[in-house]
């Protein structure tokens, strides 16, 4: 298929962390990955070492239900104008895998995995046992 | 026979004037051009005390 070109005149981008991208220009492939465990804990004091691994929890385990290959559809596009235009992109983040670009994109694959609990002074957290 | 699907796409012109988002996060994609396939999967657990529904503070009385 024949690629537009994408033209944005200003783009104001805050923040862009934990494998966000942010392209100018175009990709073939993308295969962004990202997973992360948020911990709120009570008496906020962390140590090098909390204890708390990717491996004890099911959520980076189980497998993702990735749709299966559809129908094969013939298309015809035509593009009738060779710009995409914006004037004006405002963006507080881009984060965890996730994918900022002008211009063209052919093919992505992206996963990502997040694991948020609370600890509490008194152990009563019950989300952070592994496996829950 | 074979079945294939048909499908005609016309792009006509395309022009905005303004896009404001908070985040893009967790294997989510903004994309300012053109796509043939996204595939995209997340998975995400908060403990159920982070999901407060309704008033947290009582409105009245």
């Amino acid at each position: 298929m024949q690629k537009r070109t994408s033209s944005v005149n200003h783009v104001k981008l805050n923040g862009l962390t934990f494998s966000g991208t942010f392209t100018i220009g175009d990709t073939q492939q993308a295969n962004p990955k990202a997973r992360g465990i948020a911990m709120q804990k009570e008496g906020a004091t962390f140590q090098n070492d909390d204890g708390i691994y990717f491996d004890n929890y099911s959520l980076f385990h189980r497998q993702a239900n990735w749709p299966e290959n559809g129908v094969s559809v013939q298309k015809n596009t035509f593009h009738h104008a060779d710009t995409i235009q914006v004037n004006n992109i405002n963006i507080i983040g881009v984060t965890q895998a996730a994918i900022f670009q002008i211009g063209s994109l052919e093919q992505v694959r992206g996963e990502a995995r997040i694991k948020h609990f609370r600890r509490y002074l008194d152990g009563s957290a019950h989300t952070n046992l592994p496996d829950s | 026979m074979s079945s294939i699907m048909n499908m005609e796409v016309h792009n006509w012109g395309l022009h905005v004037e303004n896009v404001d988002i908070g985040t893009v996060t967790a294997s989510s994609v903004f994309l300012v051009g053109d796509n043939e396939s996204f595939v995209l999967s997340s998975f995400f657990d908060t403990p159920p005390e982070a999901a407060a529904l309704g008033a947290i503070v009582p409105l009245s009385g």
